[in-house]
């Protein structure tokens, strides 16, 4: 028995050791990148029935963004044309005609035509779908009317006139083909089954659950013959494990923070850095409905040092833009020449306390727990509160509990954190700060502030918006319920051997703008 | 024998019921639900209202638990609300790839800490027994997750000797090769990480042996050590040990969360983690389901083992 014992162990180590060192002579090889692929890392996993009508998450957006058009993408200004080609506004301002291309055939090669337009519409509009631009183009003034007036050409008549509708295009409605989601009436309950039929430059050929999508180019593709041969995305949850992964080249792009930017040789490690802004403003907020004298607000902000608690987050003034609106610096609307900017000054907040009858002011700052950004400036808010004589306590949260809290009348705490990115027209941020808006979460009630976004849709002409706006940008600030802190990039390391990112673009959200740009130099 | 194990099956199966009852209703406690976590604040309250409405969430609580059940008993596990995948679809393949990691680097973990254990029993506080038990000692000390990122750190990043990411190279899956360079490091990981306890078991049962009456018999015979230790000792150490195989079953669904996390490794780890952030209840309840139903096959297996190896337990029983 001993023998056999000694016998048996001697053997399994053998065994053990033998197969780890055989592993490791070929594995030099495989832990570099493969030649013809592109591997992105994504975060979570968007799931195998990601489609158009139901995805939210920023995963699916952005799978969503590789294998289906839109109509068109707002770029600043100026509309960059997909499958549409241009469009007409009628005299009334609420019908908008689109002019499709003629040249476009899914993949399978059925052609592209007004039906598939129409169809995808049709069901953003159906409630049983719980798409979330449904409220774009269904609201208690009625529902967007659709006309077919040739194959390659639709209408679509609002029940109010707004400049604002074109952006309900632009954003997140991809169109998918009627032919083969005509009998489909569960978008979230659909298996995957193979290649999905597309208008994009990839074409999703393979998911597996947890572990990564894999999508071929689409020789058809109707803007540009895509260079690289299959893109990947990655699943890895753990951030660690991508900022190693990264520097060793198994992967090749990863969006990444600050924090992490710091610890990575990015030279060293063929890496480049790209940052862009991505129309989002990290902010304090607020809660108007406990802090009702707005030179109490007024006072708070004057303590504060916006320098100090954005590089305290970004670290490197090239990771963020200033911001001093409750618009993006990137937006057309953006204009702080004449906006109150509230420099820290502690005298001056100490005399509008002492002006409000509130010295010796306590206050609560809530915070998501799990957001380290969040936890730093709580922290620094509190210490730059006290130099005015504020004294606040903290209130961390777990992360939905605080942003559920936020939807509701009474919340416990007065001042809070959150960013946001909301679209292109400055419109789509009425819901933020309008008295009734669904997302206004400072609970402001400011009869200005309606008015002026009312009067923001009420014209068509960019110069009288613009005025209307930077008007709006001023009275909010006056109002003291949102303090801009700054408008952090979306950072993105890739390795050196990926070029063509200028022309495919980096764009909020979906990251890649057009991938078929994208070229690999071995 | 056999009307024990459906004795023991049939009154299992309320078991499982009342804990399906009880996750649900803490799930249920909790202020909020899977659509909470979904909201984003571009999303006006009609469409928030009809993600309600379309997950049954505008229906009471034991209404939602009723039609859970009612699927479960039809075989569907039913849809994720997170990520709208089939359940069952998803747990298969997740379950196949634990399965995969847990199984080698349990059984590579037992059989050296029955070896191990046994050596520092043997030689109770002399340096075999010193380094052992130390070693045990400092394994239950360091966390999985820090064992993992030094291996990817050292072998992964700094030597480039083997990836560190999933199962299998994309385009290799059919490769064993590929899918060893995998999966030698996570296996190294649980293998240290599954070892200590064990063998404290061991040790502290092979020291309880070797103080018993028929030890000091077997010397007094002038039976060798070597001798005494397998022909006697080893069995009675073994039983207890064999047990734990049994207790060790449902590990091979949530033996090793941490680990597959890190190294994205596509296991039920992950899902699951992800399901609880999510607050998703349909996964939840379902791998809770399995978890629990492994949970006592498993002890029913250690039971029926006991039985079988010690002939005393059998003439009771």
């Amino acid at each position: 028995m001993n023998r056999k014992w000694k016998k048996l162990i001697s053997a399994g180590l053998v065994c053990v050791m033998t197969a780890g060192a055989l592993s490791m002579v070929q594995a030099s090889e495989s832990s570099a990148a493969e030649p013809g692929v592109f591997t992105y890392a994504i975060a979570g996993d968007p799931g195998a029935n990601v489609n158009p009508i139901t995805s939210s998450d920023r995963w699916g957006l952005m799978t969503n963004n590789l294998v289906y058009s839109p109509l068109f993408k707002i770029d600043g200004s100026d509309y960059d044309w997909y499958l549409a080609t241009g469009y007409e506004l009628s005299n009334d301002d609420r019908t908008y005609t689109f002019t499709l291309r003629e040249d476009v055939t899914w993949t399978d090669g059925e052609p592209f035509n007004a039906d598939d337009v129409i169809f995808t519409i049709e069901q953003i509009m159906n409630p049983d779908n719980a798409s979330e631009m449904y409220s774009n183009f269904v609201s208690a003034e009625g529902e967007v009317e659709i006309e077919k007036v040739d194959d390659y050409t639709v209408s679509f008549t609002f029940p109010s006139a707004s400049p604002a509708h074109m952006e309900a295009f632009a954003y997140q409605v991809y169109i998918i083909p009627e032919h083969v989601f005509a009998n489909v009436t569960d978008y979230e309950t659909l298996e995957f089954t193979g290649p999905t039929v597309t208008t994009g430059a990839y074409i999703l050929t393979e998911y597996s659950a947890g572990s990564y999508l894999k999508f071929e180019k689409n020789e058809n593709y109707f803007r540009n013959t895509p260079s690289i041969d299959t893109v990947v995305l990655r699943i890895i949850t753990s951030d660690d494990t991508a900022m190693l992964a990264i520097q060793s080249g198994e992967i090749d792009a990863w969006p990444t923070t600050p924090a992490y930017l710091q610890q990575i040789d990015v030279e060293g490690s063929n890496l480049t850095t790209y940052a862009f802004n991505q129309g989002r403003v990290g902010y304090m907020q607020v809660n108007a409905s406990t802090i009702q004298d707005v030179r109490v607000r007024q006072a708070i902000f004057y303590a504060l040092n916006r320098a100090e608690l954005a590089t305290a987050v970004y670290l490197d003034p090239a990771n963020y833009d200033d911001v001093y609106t409750f618009l993006p610096p990137n937006n057309v609307y953006y204009d702080d020449s004449e906006v109150q900017k509230y420099e820290t000054d502690i005298a001056k907040s100490q005399e509008l306390l002492a002006e409000a009858g509130a010295q010796g002011l306590s206050l609560t700052i809530g915070y998501c727990s799990t957001d380290t950004s969040q936890e730093v400036w709580a922290l620094l808010v509190q210490n730059q509160l006290a130099q005015a004589g504020i004294t606040a306590e903290l209130n961390p949260m777990e992360s939905t509990a605080y942003y559920n809290v936020m939807r509701e009348d009474e919340m416990p705490f007065d001042l809070f954190f959150g960013g946001y990115i909301m679209g292109s027209d400055p419109q789509t941020y009425a819901d933020l700060f309008t008295s009734d808006g669904s997302a206004n979460y400072s609970k402001s009630k400011n009869e200005e502030v309606d008015r002026l976004f009312a009067e923001g849709i009420a014209t068509f002409d960019t110069e009288e918006r613009a005025a209307v706006y930077k008007e709006l940008q001023n009275v909010i600030q006056e109002d003291a319920t949102i303090y801009p802190i700054a408008s952090n990039s979306y950072i993105v390391l890739i390795n050196n051997r990926v070029s063509g990112i200028e022309e495919c673009g980096l764009v909020p959200i979906y990251t890649i703008g057009d991938a078929s740009y994208l070229t690999l130099t071995e | 024998m056999a009307k024990y194990i459906i004795k023991r099956i049939i009154t299992a199966i309320p078991l499982i019921l009342a804990i399906s009852i009880l996750c649900f209703v803490l799930m249920n406690l909790a202020p909020y639900d899977a659509i909470d976590t979904m909201i984003k604040p571009g999303m006006s309250d009609e469409v928030v209202a009809l993600m309600r409405a379309k997950y049954g969430y505008d229906r009471p609580a034991y209404i939602q638990y009723l039609s859970w059940l009612n699927g479960i008993l039809h075989g569907e596990f039913g849809y994720s609300i997170v990520t709208k995948q089939s359940i069952s679809l998803d747990l298969s393949t997740r379950i196949v790839n634990t399965i995969k990691l847990i199984l080698p680097s349990y059984l590579t973990a037992y059989v050296l800490s029955i070896v191990l254990g046994l050596v520092a029993g043997s030689h109770k506080n002399k340096w075999q027994d010193k380094l052992i038990d130390g070693f045990a000692s400092i394994g239950i000390a360091t966390p999985t997750f820090w064992v993992s990122m030094l291996l990817i750190y050292i072998f992964g990043y700094k030597l480039r000797l083997l990836p560190i990411i999933g199962m299998h190279t994309i385009g290799k899956e059919g490769s064993i090769l590929d899918f060893l360079q995998h999966f030698v490091l996570p296996y190294v990981v649980l293998v240290i990480a599954f070892m200590p306890d064990l063998i404290r078991y061991v040790r502290s049962s092979t020291i309880t042996q070797f103080s018993e009456d028929y030890v000091m018999v077997q010397r007094a015979f002038g039976a060798s050590r070597t001798e005494i230790m397998f022909k006697h000792v080893c069995k009675n150490v073994l039983l207890p040990v064999i047990t734990k195989l049994g207790m060790a079953i449902p590990m091979l669904i949530t033996g090793a969360i941490i680990t597959e996390t890190i190294f994205s490794w596509p296991g039920i780890g992950p899902y699951f983690t992800t399901a609880v952030n999510g607050l998703d209840y349909p996964v939840v309840m379902a791998i809770l389901l399995l978890s629990s139903g492994m949970v006592i096959i498993g002890n029913l297996v250690a039971d029926i083992l006991c039985c079988l190896t010690d002939p005393r337990i059998k003439e009771m029983g």
